[in-house]
């Protein structure tokens, strides 16, 4: 790709537009599955794509290409929409500090592309036998992604930038005879280490589902409840961090008013950042897909909005600075304002006293879907237990937990000392675009009244 | 063989002295794009091509794929080291070819950036009519898609199609909250007729009635073509030839039995001539044909495609569907669902009382294989005599869909295109709400 960087700067040197830049991109996907006997792997399917962005007169213009003798010829298309466009006018884009650098996540440890497959699909095959053999009913599934990517962005504004990504995901799942599903995902960047040695967990996770089978079920009402980490990070995710990626809110007016700097959206014990900064996570970026450099921004202090998330564009419409969250979802599309790592910071109290404050209610467990609709959110839970007199009791059927994100988030009674990040590489989709990877995380959070079904 | 698929050629010709047989499929694309938000919107155009290749090598198959840049011996290698860990080729590819090349029919020559932008505003002014803070976001991608597959038995097909996809996507300020709602389709046709993205946008229905009271058990239920197309995901699956392989099928030996019920007539139509997933052969080069998949409730047929053919001891039904570098699996191509002849567009009139869905928020908590489900439909609307009464934000379905669907009482009297599929508004009856 170095090669293909050196003729990029070149043709941007060339150009005449108010603002350019292309980005080339090369994805190398493997995927290897294991259920029950069967095992499948495809891959690597490797894709190379170009882009190029123009800037012209206060107009965008976009043309993708696959091959790199078409850069050139794509500037110009792109210049010549950008001329033709009909759009309303956009202003300047607030451009971040010339950079130039490479990133590669090779240069540390072992990462996921640097595993033969042989071994993967031994991994696989190992613990679907593993989870099976725990089951001893029922089915087990596991499935491995990879994704090696390689991002060379340059832009007329002097940045030069080059990053190589190792993404590995191993998602492991039991079903049991009735139904009852146990799903988790391990999401890692720029190491495989952490996908080895996993024996224990893959056993205890098929016991842990035998002991949760039951057709107890509760009446859907309100309840107070707590939520593990990978739900609070789903919480914060999906239910808050979607309203506050600013090409939306500048799509919506009323919206950007509710949730304008200062504006109280959780209780004093809420703070929310959105880190791409944490490099062996999926989602972060030493750079954005416009080259700006990677950040911590702090998006709720004290349950205030503090900032939202920003592209050079949507910061130059708010004053703003970009934050480094501008993702490009698929090739040829726009950047967009997208979460990298977003979670809720750890508070001071122990799990222990949480479900001893807790009293009686509910702890759920375990994420397994969800989705939001603007404010309102839904989330279905993987592991429900009662718990009474301030001790966890027993299991009962799967619930969903529904609600208004300000509502939960002002319901917030205590956070956790225990904050933990969980990763997807298709964790994140919007409407109209496709999905792209993310972290999330939280620690326990007791929550005062939450929607049950 | 076309011009730009020469390449591929060169391909089998380096899997000659490496596999017993080997297949090759190239995708060229081309299209023009607007993203449209209120506040701008960006023209796009672009190009995309990839080849991929399949081989059987000591019995094995195996896979590779390269979108870009294609590197013949690279795309030869991969596949090598894909046969290694590959399942077992329990078939052989196609020998025959098809007879021609026609391109399937399409309608967007007069297709231009300028009158996408025209179309999305004007959509944007009608939106805004009927609730003036409503924001909308959309992008309509339109072009050519060409496909060609060359195997080393003599094989050689390919087609080309015109395609538009459209995605919609509006917000608006409701009285207890945001209310999102959206729309995709995928068509051959030009854009999509303004009514129909607004119907099904459901915007009409967000404006003005007030929030009451949902009590839990069981209802009758309406559920608009976006809803129902989510609840037919059990029926891709089940229907599906691997599952049968895989001795997971609910519909296992249901064959000329009664599944559904008999107001439902359901059809896999990889021959529509609007439809964007039409091809006169499959990924596999096997021609196409459409089928009936459920007729009047009874069910007819699995999917299969050439490995779950071999599987079952039976023959491909032209249903294979895979990305370049995959593996293939039976697929639905546009599921169509027939449309009552009598009664009305979106069946409330004769289900009387109930509830409409609009929109499924999440489907989280369901199993295709099983056809287990829990949707969590986000708004949905109360209705008496025909007529909406008011909104409960926040209500759940649950149940499984071969009994569902056991259950329909009532089909709108026409389709709507919801992705690649047509679909009308169904009623449900005694549906678990909750």
């Amino acid at each position: 790709m170095q090669k293909y960087r050196n003729l990029a700067e070149k043709a941007i040197a060339g150009s005449e537009a108010d603002y350019a830049e292309i980005k080339l991109v090369n994805t190398s996907r493997t995927r290897v599955i294991q259920a029950g006997l069967t095992h499948m792997n495809t891959g690597p399917v490797e894709q190379f794509t170009g882009s190029a962005r123009v800037f012209i007169s206060n107009k965008w213009g976009m043309c993708e290409f696959s091959s790199p003798e078409e850069m050139q010829n794509a500037l110009d298309r792109a210049a010549a929409l950008a001329i033709q466009s009909r759009s309303a006018p956009s202003p300047f884009p607030v451009l971040p500090p010339a950079c130039r650098d490479t990133y590669s996540d090779n240069e540390n440890s072992i990462s996921p592309s640097d595993v033969p497959l042989r071994e993967k699909s031994f991994l696989c095959r190992h613990y679907c036998e593993l989870l099976g053999a725990s089951l001893s009913t029922g089915s087990a599934r596991v499935i491995y992604d990879e994704i090696v990517r390689e991002r060379v962005i340059v832009n007329s504004s002097g940045t030069s930038i080059r990053e190589i990504e190792n993404l590995g995901s191993m998602k492991t799942q039991a079903v049991l005879p009735g139904g009852l599903i146990a799903s988790e995902e391990l999401a890692l960047r720029g190491s495989f280490d952490l996908f080895k040695g996993r024996e224990k967990q893959i056993t205890r996770m098929g016991q842990d589902l035998l002991g949760r089978e039951t057709t107890t079920c509760i009446a859907p009402g309100k309840a107070r409840v707590i939520l593990d980490p990978e739900l609070t990070g789903i919480l914060v995710h999906e239910a808050f961090g979607h309203l506050v990626e600013a090409d939306f809110l500048d799509s919506n007016p009323p919206v950007a008013h509710l949730l304008r700097t200062g504006s109280t959206v959780g209780s004093d014990c809420v703070n929310i950042v959105d880190n791409s900064l944490i490099l062996n996570m999926p989602g972060s970026m030493r750079w954005d897909d416009e080259g700006t450099p990677g950040a911590k921004t702090q998006l709720v202090s004290s349950g205030k909005i503090v900032s939202w998330l920003h592209t050079m564009e949507t910061a130059a419409r708010n004053d703003a600075c970009p934050t480094g969250n501008a993702r490009i979802s698929e090739p040829g599309r726009s950047p967009e304002a997208r979460m990298t790592c977003t979670y809720m910071e750890a508070g001071e109290t122990s799990l222990d006293s949480l479900i001893h404050h807790l009293d009686n209610g509910l702890y759920l467990k375990g994420f397994m879907g969800g989705a939001t609709d603007m404010d309102r959110f839904s989330i279905a839970v993987q592991e429900v237990w009662t718990v009474r007199n301030g001790v966890i009791s027993k299991p009962v059927t799967p619930v969903v937990i529904s609600g208004k994100v300000t509502d939960v988030l002002k319901s917030i009674l205590d956070t956790g000392d225990d904050l933990r990040l969980s990763g997807s590489l298709s964790g994140c989709s919007r409407m109209n675009s496709s999905a792209i990877p993310v972290t999330y995380g939280g620690p326990h959070i007791l929550i005062s009244e939450m929607q049950v079904s | 063989m076309r011009k730009e698929f020469m390449e591929g050629s060169e391909i089998l010709v380096a899997c000659e002295k490496v596999s017993s047989e080997a297949e090759v499929t190239g995708v060229k694309r081309q299209y023009n794009s607007l993203d449209y938000s209120p506040l701008r919107s960006t023209p796009g155009t672009g190009t995309r091509n990839g080849w991929g290749l399949r081989m059987i090598r000591s019995g094995k198959l195996g896979v590779s794929g390269e979108w870009g840049m294609i590197e013949p011996f690279r795309l030869v290698d991969k596949a090598i080291g894909s046969c290694r860990y590959g399942s077992k080729a329990l078939f052989s590819f196609p020998a025959d070819s098809p007879e021609a090349e026609n391109p399937i029919p399409g309608d967007m020559h007069s297709i231009t950036h300028d009158s996408v932008q025209e179309y999305l505003t004007d959509l944007q002014r009608k939106i805004r009519d009927i609730h003036p803070l409503a924001a909308l976001s959309a992008r309509i991608q339109w072009g050519q898609d060409s496909f060609a597959i060359l195997n080393s038995r003599g094989f050689s097909g390919f087609y080309s199609k015109t395609t538009t996809s459209s995605s919609f996507s509006v917000t608006l300020p409701g009285k207890t909250g945001l209310i999102q709602s959206g729309y995709s389709l995928n068509t051959t046709d030009s854009l999509p007729v303004t009514s129909d993205v607004l119907d099904m946008l459901s915007l009409h229905i967000h404006s003005g009635e007030h929030s009451t009271h949902t009590n839990a058990g069981k209802r009758n239920v309406v559920l608009s073509p976006g809803a129902f197309s989510i609840l037919l995901q059990a029926i891709r699956t089940g229907t599906s030839g691997k599952l049968l392989a895989e001795g997971s099928s609910p519909l296992a030996d249901m064959e000329g039995k009664q599944v559904l019920s008999k107001l439902l007539t359901i059809r896999d139509l990889p021959r529509l001539s609007t439809g964007a997933a039409s091809a006169p052969f499959d990924s596999e080069g096997i021609a196409t044909r459409d089928k009936i998949l459920f007729e009047d409730g009874t069910f007819n047929c699995f999917l299969h495609d050439l490995r779950t053919a071999a599987e079952c001891n039976t023959e491909s039904t032209g249903s294979s569907g895979r990305n370049l570098g995959e593996h293939s699996k039976p697929v639905c191509t546009n599921l169509s669902v027939d449309p009552s002849i009598t009664g009305s567009v979106d069946t409330l009139p004769e289900t009387g009382s109930g509830i409409l869905v609009t929109n499924i928020l999440s489907a989280g908590g369901g199993n295709a294989t099983s056809g287990s489900f829990t949707l969590d439909c986000g708004r949905v609307y109360f209705f008496r005599r025909g007529e909406i009464q008011g909104y409960n934000d926040g209500c759940i379905l649950t149940g499984n869909v071969y009994d569902a669907l056991l259950q329909v009482n009532a089909v709108g009297n026409r389709q709507y295109r919801i992705g690649s599929d047509l679909l009308p508004f169904v009623s449900l009856d005694n549906i678990s709400v909750r």
